[in-house]
C-alpha cells in the first residue's frame, strides 16, 4: 500500500514538474517575482499531493521570526527534498546553494536554473566559496533570501557532518542575519528511500542571528548549537532525544 | 484547518501587573498548555499574539522574551502541543505602532504569514483590548476570567456585552471543540 501511495506521489509530481517547465519559457522576460511565483507552484502542489497521497502533513514553529525588514541567508540540516521544496511556500522568495549537476537534470534541472541558483562545484574549494560569497550578495542585495545547507548533502537522522563555512563567511561579509531552520523530515522521507512514512513533519524556524561583531566561525557555531538543541526536542526518535548533541548514541 | 490566536499573559501563564520580565516568572496557567495540545490536535493552527512593552521599556530585552517563548514550547512538546507563532509588540504605548493591541496589527500579520482570513477566527484574550482587536477584523472575540479578565468584566461590563465568557482557557477551548462538532 506504501508503494502504491508513493507511485501515486511521484507519478503527480512528475507530471507536474513536466507542465511548469513547458510553459516557464511564458515567464524567462517577465520580473523575478512573477517567474519566482509561477514556479514555486510546483512546490506547493507537490506538499499538497503528499498530505493526500500518502498521508504526510508537517507543522511550523517561529514564525514570528522571520524579519520583515532585510534578506536573510536561511541556514538548515538537510535530510530530505521535502525542507527545500515546503521552504517555498513557508519563506520569503528565495534561491539555493546547490551542487551544479543538479542543474543537469531533465526538467527538474531546467526550472531550477530559472531561479537563479548559486550552482558550485563541491569540489571548486576556495573558488566555490568566493563564488558562494560574490554571488550571496548580489542576490541578497536584488531582494533574494538565500537558502544553504551547511553540511552539503542530505543526511540521515542522527548523523552530523562539519559545517562548512561559506554560509556564516556569506553573512559576516555582507552583514546579513542568518534565519536558522531545523526540521525532522528524514524521519519521514528518508533520502533514497521510494515510500513515505505517514505522519507530521515539524519544521522550527529559529530567531535570526544577527552577523555584527561575530566572526563566521563563531556564527556557524550558533547556528549548529541551536540546530542540534532544537533537534532534540522535536525528533520522533527516542533515542536521538537523549543523544548527547543530536549525534547517535 | 482553523486557526486561533490566544493572548499570552493572563491566558497561558500567570499575569503580573509588574510585567513578566524573566523566564523564572514564566508560569503556565493550570490547563493552559494542555488545552493548546487539544487544540492541535483538533487541527488549530495556534498562534499567540501579546503586546510586551516591557521591552520598549527597557524592563528585559529580546534575547530573555525568546528564551521565555522556548520555555513555552519545550513544555508545550512535552505534552505534544504547538505554537505556530508568538506575534509580539515590543512598543512603548506612547510610540503609535500599528502593532499594540487594541490595534490589529499583530492579528494582520498573523493572518499574512499563516496564509488565511481572519474571518471568525476565534481570538481569546483576558482584556478589552484583546477582544477590541478581534472586533476590527471581523474575528470572534472570547474572554477569559483568569489574569485581568474579573477586572475586564468588572470595569467594561457594557463593551464586552455578547461576547462569551470562560473561566479560563481550559474551558474556553472544551466550549469550543464540542461547538465545532
Amino acid at each position: 500500500m506504501a508503494h502504491l501511495r508513493a507511485i501515486a506521489f511521484y507519478i503527480g509530481i512528475y507530471s507536474m514538474i513536466v507542465i511548469i517547465v513547458l510553459f516557464s519559457p511564458l515567464f524567462i522576460f517577465t520580473p523575478h517575482r512573477w517567474r519566482y511565483f509561477y514556479m514555486t507552484r510546483w512546490g506547493r502542489f507537490a506538499i499538497w499531493w503528499l498530505r493526500i497521497t500518502c498521508r504526510l502533513d508537517f507543522r511550523v514553529e517561529g514564525r514570528e521570526h522571520i524579519p520583515r525588514d532585510t534578506t536573510c541567508i536561511i541556514m538548515a540540516n538537510h535530510q530530505s527534498a521535502w525542507e527545500t521544496i515546503v521552504m517555498q511556500q513557508l519563506l520569503p522568495r528565495h534561491t539555493w546553494v546547490l551542487k551544479r549537476e543538479l542543474l543537469w537534470l531533465p526538467f527538474f534541472g531546467w526550472g531550477l536554473a530559472l531561479m537563479f541558483p548559486i550552482a558550485i562545484d563541491r569540489k571548486g574549494g576556495k573558488k566555490a566559496l568566493k563564488q558562494v560569497i560574490q554571488q550571496g550578495i548580489d542576490r541578497l542585495k536584488r531582494g533574494l533570501w538565500i537558502v544553504i545547507f551547511p553540511e552539503g548533502t542530505r543526511l540521515p537522522p542522527g548523523s552530523k557532518h562539519r559545517y562548512a563555512i561559506g554560509g556564516a563567511m556569506l553573512a559576516e561579509k555582507s552583514g546579513h542575519p542568518v534565519l536558522p531552520v531545523c526540521h525532522n523530515a528524514g524521519e519521514f522521507w528518508p533520502k533514497d528511500n521510494f515510500t513515505k512514512r505517514p505522519g507530521t513533519i515539524t519544521l522550527v524556524i529559529g530567531p535570526a542571528i544577527n552577523p555584527a561583531g561575530l566572526r563566521a566561525k563563531e556564527i556557524n557555531e550558533q547556528v549548529e548549537q541551536w540546530i542540534n538543541t532544537t533537534y532534540r526536542r522535536i525528533t520522533s526518535i527516542e533515542a536521538l532525544r537523549q543523544s548527547d548533541q543530536g549525534k547517535p548514541v | 484547518m482553523g486557526l486561533i490566536i490566544l493572548d499570552r499573559d493572563g491566558v497561558i501563564n500567570q499575569d503580573s501587573d509588574n510585567f513578566i520580565r524573566s523566564v523564572e516568572e514564566f508560569i503556565p496557567l493550570p490547563g493552559s498548555l494542555e488545552a493548546i495540545a487539544r487544540l492541535n490536535q483538533a487541527g488549530y493552527i495556534v498562534t499567540v499574539a501579546t503586546n510586551q512593552s516591557g521591552i520598549g521599556r527597557g524592563l528585559f530585552d529580546l534575547n530573555t522574551l525568546n528564551a521565555m517563548h522556548d520555555k513555552l514550547r519545550k513544555l508545550l512538546a512535552a505534552i505534544g502541543g504547538q505554537v505556530e507563532m508568538i506575534a509580539f509588540c515590543p512598543h512603548n504605548p506612547d510610540a503609535g505602532c500599528d502593532c499594540r493591541k487594541p490595534k490589529p496589527g499583530m492579528y494582520l500579520e498573523i493572518a499574512r504569514r499563516v496564509g488565511v482570513s481572519l474571518q471568525d477566527v476565534p481570538v481569546i484574550g483576558d482584556s478589552l483590548r484583546d477582544l477590541q482587536a478581534a472586533q476590527a477584523v471581523a474575528a470572534r472575540p472570547i474572554l477569559v476570567r483568569t489574569g485581568k479578565g474579573e477586572r475586564s468584566l468588572a470595569k467594561s461590563a457594557n463593551e464586552l456585552q455578547g461576547i462569551p465568557v470562560y473561566a479560563d482557557l481550559a474551558a474556553a477551548v472544551d466550549a469550543l471543540l464540542s461547538g465545532d462538532k
